[in-house]
């Protein structure tokens, strides 16, 4: 099924049952494994993915059709997972900017990067970048685990997030660069 | 055999031709390549080769970010529990009975 043509995009409009199944049957699986992977539990992933759906088919006549459905749902995820994130405790970001100092008016290091040797022996590897991706900055975390866990396109992201190709770029150093700097200290002391 | 790489970095810094030099990446920039490492030029992959030969803070740089990044690739997949399965089943049947006409 074309979920780009005019017809399907019509049917939808009418609340078609059938539509509506055929849809569900190819993206609500998928929604609620995203939510997961965004450190959510069962029930809250749940919840993100039933007020998507809801807010899917209540916008949909603003619904321009530039983007792929998938893409407009991703994005109604994205900012329903957003607001679970900032209404708990658990995500509570860490402000502090650990890039800050780390080079020197040349570019190159002040404290030298220690050998991550350790790292891979460690069993609270895991647990530590867990903890520490929970704690990145709410556009950073999101963008990170957009790219790296679930894998989506560069294109597909910066539509979802509304942001510039160059903007998820630094986005994702800062990202990843965090989290090697909060490891290094936490596995290397 | 760590002070002959040492010797072997300083050796090819030194003998490297000036506009070599002037080019070659800051710590900054590879850490800034190393993230978006699947998206480089040729001569971007290069310079970046180039930089690590000569400079160990990088390369532990290098490592660390290849450490990361294998960690997350074990995030990518989900195995859903009968629960999770079952949740998502019946989510699928109420929002179908609430959304259609």
């Amino acid at each position: 099924m074309n979920f780009s043509s005019d017809e399907f995009f019509e049917r939808l409009l009418n609340r078609e049952e059938a539509a509506i199944n055929l849809l569900l049957e190819s993206y609500n699986e998928q929604l609620f494994k995203v939510a997961l992977k965004k450190n959510l539990s069962d029930d809250q992933a749940e919840e993100a993915v039933q007020s998507t759906w809801i807010t899917f088919f209540e916008k949909i006549e603003n619904f321009q059709r530039k983007s792929h459905i998938r893409t407009y749902l991703f994005g109604i995820l994205i900012n329903k997972i957003r607001e679970i994130w900032r209404s708990n405790a658990k995500y509570t970001e860490d402000r502090q900017d650990y890039l800050e100092n780390l080079y020197d008016d040349t570019g190159h290091y002040i404290n030298k990067p220690k050998s991550p040797d350790n790292w891979l022996q460690s069993k609270q590897l895991a647990i530590i970048m867990n903890e520490e991706i929970n704690k990145l900055p709410e556009n950073q975390k999101m963008a990170f685990l957009l790219k790296e866990v679930d894998g989506e396109k560069t294109e597909d992201i910066c539509k979802i997030l509304d942001i510039s190709s160059t903007n998820l770029g630094v986005l994702i150093y800062r990202a990843k660069n965090t989290l090697r700097v909060k490891i290094e200290k936490r596995l290397n002391g | 055999m760590k002070t002959f790489f040492k010797f072997l970095q300083k050796l090819l810094k030194s003998i490297s031709p000036k506009f070599l030099q002037d080019m070659m990446y800051t710590c900054e920039h590879v850490a800034y390549l190393l993230s978006q490492s699947d998206q480089l030029s040729l001569k971007q992959k290069f310079m970046l080769k180039l930089h690590q030969m000569i400079c160990p803070p990088c390369q532990n740089v290098t490592k660390q970010i290849e450490i990361i990044n294998s960690k997350t690739k074990l995030m990518t997949e989900v195995d859903l529990t009968p629960e999770q399965k079952l949740k998502i089943k019946k989510g699928h049947s109420d929002l179908l009975k609430k959304l259609s006409k």
